[in-house]
């Protein structure tokens, strides 16, 4: 029973809150689920109430949601240009909701949802079809400029476009697999160091492996504020990448 | 001045080269207004990783559906691995280009072909 506490993969597992089938489709609640409503409600207490007294000299909640509203509009203008707005309440959600998963996710004995390749999966095939629905009713044909290089000598350009599709097709798996194991590994590293110590504790006793636990910990105090900052760093690079996606919708053939 | 018998010539010299190094100091305290992000190699070697891996998946799926629809054996699948292993290479030679590390600064130029 410490191996199963000391399993770094034990804290990625999926426990079924509440059986619940539609048909012969399984959609428990779990406690992934769970994580995530408490997210959006997180989310949703946190906009409400700093935005609620509107009053015109900010006070310190306020900022900090004009803040995150600056920070994302800024990203969006700069990265996919003025029309790119229209997008704003996507990417704002987007990325609000992955920076509050990792967050809540760093609270001992919280479940990371995030660190699931379906949600973040899911996620980022939202992106892509947004953008090649939204670049097709936007563009037309023109939106398969995309995948037509300039420059490209007639004779290998049908091979360079085969390759821009599939590099097109790769894009939503390499944005989900970026948020996922960087999250996953992190967590994993945590617990692992974290874990020598324990056991090195039940190897050499009390005094010994105290003091043999003294590197693994410090392992684990340095990378504890990495981790916050991998949080905020892989939201804010999806953010980003959605930004650079939906303005090859809406600008094709750059 | 000339009194002065060695033992520091002008105090405001000394005043003056400690302001200086005080303001050297703020200045590079105060170099890096964005902020760090991704510094970590973990975070790196994933993006490439990812980038690269991804495309070989995409590359392989595509040459299963083609395989899969047009019942050409293994063909598809070998020839789709192939150009996803290029376009993986594709991938990360423009991440590698265009900094794409989440820094926030802004993505250079692309070397403009003719």
């Amino acid at each position: 029973m410490i191996a199963a506490g000391l399993d770094p993969i034990a804290q990625f597992e999926i426990h079924k809150l509440a059986e619940l089938k539609i048909g012969k489709y399984d959609i428990s609640f779990t406690n992934s689920a769970l994580m995530m409503v408490i997210t959006v409600a997180c989310i949703a207490l946190w906009l409400l109430l700093s935005t609620s007294k509107k009053s015109l000299i900010p006070g310190r909640a306020q900022s900090i949601a004009e803040l995150s509203y600056e920070f994302i509009a800024d990203m969006l203008r700069s990265s996919a240009g003025k029309d790119g707005m229209r997008f704003f309440p996507f990417v704002f959600a987007l990325f609000i909701f992955i920076l509050f998963a990792n967050l809540l996710g760093m609270i001992p004995f919280f479940f990371t949802s995030t660190s699931h390749i379906v949600v973040t999966a899911v996620l980022a095939f939202m992106v892509f079809f947004i953008v090649l629905i939204y670049g097709i009713y936007k563009n037309g044909f023109g939106f398969l400029k995309l995948f037509w290089p300039s420059g490209v000598p007639g004779y290998v350009v049908w091979f360079v476009a085969i390759l821009e599709v599939i590099s097109f097709i790769s894009r939503p798996i390499s944005h989900s697999i970026r948020l996922w194991a960087n999250v996953m590994a992190g967590h994993i590293m945590l617990k692992v160091f974290a874990g020598f110590c324990i056991m090195l504790v039940g190897a050499f006793g009390v005094v010994g492996g105290s003091l043999a636990g003294i590197l693994p910990f410090l392992m684990t105090f340095a990378l504890t504020p990495l981790e916050f900052l991998v949080s905020f760093v892989q939201a804010y690079v999806f953010a980003l990448l959605t930004c650079i996606y939906l303005s090859d919708a809406l600008h094709p053939g750059h | 001045m000339s009194d002065t018998n060695g033992k520091s010539p002008s105090p405001d010299k000394d005043a003056l080269k400690a302001l200086s190094d005080k303001l050297e100091a703020t200045k590079k305290s105060h170099q890096e207004p964005e902020f760090q992000s991704e510094k970590s190699g973990m975070g790196e070697g994933l993006k490439y990783a990812s980038e690269f891996s991804a495309a070989i998946i995409a590359g392989a799926f595509l040459g299963y559906l083609v395989d899969k629809f047009a019942g050409s054996g293994p063909w598809g699948l070998l020839i789709g691995l192939l150009l996803g292993f290029c376009a993986g290479v594709m991938n990360v030679v423009r991440a590698a280009k265009e900094g794409m590390d989440g820094s926030g600064v802004d993505l250079p130029p692309e070397p403009d072909e003719d």
